[in-house]
């Protein structure tokens, strides 16, 4: 085997296994085909398009699996649902925009991080509904990571959701298929609910606009998050509402849980029954992703 | 249900395959040759290509041969490739057709020569 060979080989680790089993010798036999007679090391163009054509061939088979489990129901789903509550969750933002705005002390990266948490997620919504599902779950993954670098105050429960948002969006066949499946009635609701309760919990437990203020809307996530396993019973795809209200239930435990860390208003019950969810809602999510066996299968 | 245009290089491995079964390194120089050497496939772009396309069932293997202690996998194009391809190449003679006479009406002719202006 010439060193050139071993170092292709090598290469070609970036491939899911199972393609490499059926192709990685004839793989081999192409790229050795191509290169210059003396060539030693694999080209920096010949290397980058190998990690992209595997990055394509990764999400093709992910998504077969994903289609093979009945997972992508649920996740088009959580795709929505995960979307509408972070357009909630960034109103505050919008509150603390304003607040910049009238304070001319407030630099101008400050003006660009507070008004990309307050469009990001309602843009991102628009354009999954608009069927641009790749652009969106792009800037979905953008927006987290800079949410995640910018926005320590945010906190990492609200970056669980972003990181599910992204993942739904990437993998499913889009929002648009999780408005189908729950019915635009059911969704227009959902949307309705959360922000009336989250209006009310902001005004209940929260003075003025403050990071504290994220907490309202956090909390309607929450609560509207497992109104949804209360539906699933009696929805025309009961497994995957099942899954996607399961995928869901981690990050909006953990957001609730950050609510009644930052609030000392909360009732002691409230506080003790999340301290028993968070891991449970865990435990739960981890038990449906195995039962389908898409462990397993991986 | 309307379907979508094929990517360039997707059109060129199958226009490649529609000539009979070849093997990878037989793809990329047949494209190289169709395309009078403006598209040059590499290996991972003609291998995620292929993925997709037999995952969608336009293309086959067809067998496998070893030349020089190497293995030579050969594809070949299915009936429903074959019909993909027609379609696209029907969609883009009705493009070109409807460019042309547009072209034709301007006083230019498809080879890009003016008859003259007015």
């Amino acid at each position: 085997m010439s060193t050139l060979e071993r170092r292709y080989r090598r290469l070609l680790v970036v491939y899911p296994r199972a393609h490499r089993a059926i192709h990685e010798e004839e793989m081999v036999e192409v790229l050795l085909s191509t290169a210059a007679p003396e060539q030693r090391w694999p080209s920096i163009r010949d290397t980058a398009d190998l990690i992209r054509g595997a990055r394509l061939i990764w999400l093709r088979h992910l998504q077969l699996v994903l289609r093979q489990q009945g997972w992508t129901d649920a996740l088009a789903i959580v795709a929505i649902l995960a979307q509408i509550l972070l357009c909630l969750i960034s109103v505050p933002a919008a509150g603390l925009l304003l607040r910049a705005v009238l304070e001319p002390t407030v630099s101008w990266l400050t003006y660009i991080l507070l008004t990309g948490a307050v469009l990001a997620w309602p843009v991102i919504l628009v354009l999954s509904l608009a069927n641009q599902k790749q652009l969106a779950a792009v800037a979905a993954w953008v927006a987290t990571a800079v949410s995640s670098l910018a926005f320590s105050v945010q906190g990492q429960e609200v970056l669980a959701l972003e990181v599910l948002a992204a993942m739904a969006l990437t993998f499913s066949p889009g929002a648009s298929r999780g408005v189908a499946v729950l019915g635009r009635t059911y969704v227009l609701g959902y949307a309705a609910g959360v922000l009336l309760v989250a209006v009310f919990l902001t005004e209940r437990f929260a003075e003025g606009l403050s990071p504290q203020s994220m907490a309202g809307p956090a909390l309607a996530c929450y609560l509207f998050g497992w109104l949804l396993i209360g539906r699933t019973a009696f929805r025309l795809r009961p497994t995957a509402n099942r899954r996607a209200a399961i995928l869901l239930a981690f990050p909006l435990t953990a957001i609730a849980f950050s609510f009644v860390s930052l609030n000392d208003a909360v009732p002691y019950h409230v506080s003790s029954l999340l301290h028993v969810l968070l891991p449970v809602s865990v435990f739960l999510g981890l038990v449906t992703v195995e039962r389908a066996g898409f462990i397993r299968q991986r | 249900m309307t379907v979508r245009s094929l990517q360039e290089p997707t059109f060129l491995i199958l226009t490649a395959l529609a000539a009979g079964p070849k093997h990878g390194y037989g793809i990329i120089t047949d494209v190289t040759r169709i395309s009078d050497g403006r598209v040059r496939l590499r290996a991972g772009t003609l291998y995620a290509a292929l993925d997709r396309l037999h995952a969608d069932g336009l293309i086959d293997f067809d067998r496998d041969e070893i030349a020089n202690g190497r293995l030579r996998r050969y594809y070949r194009l299915t009936d429903a490739g074959a019909g993909r391809l027609a379609a696209e190449v029907d969609r883009l003679r009705r493009h070109a057709n409807a460019a042309a006479r547009r072209l034709r009406a301007a006083g230019v002719t498809p080879y890009g020569l003016a008859r003259g202006a007015a």
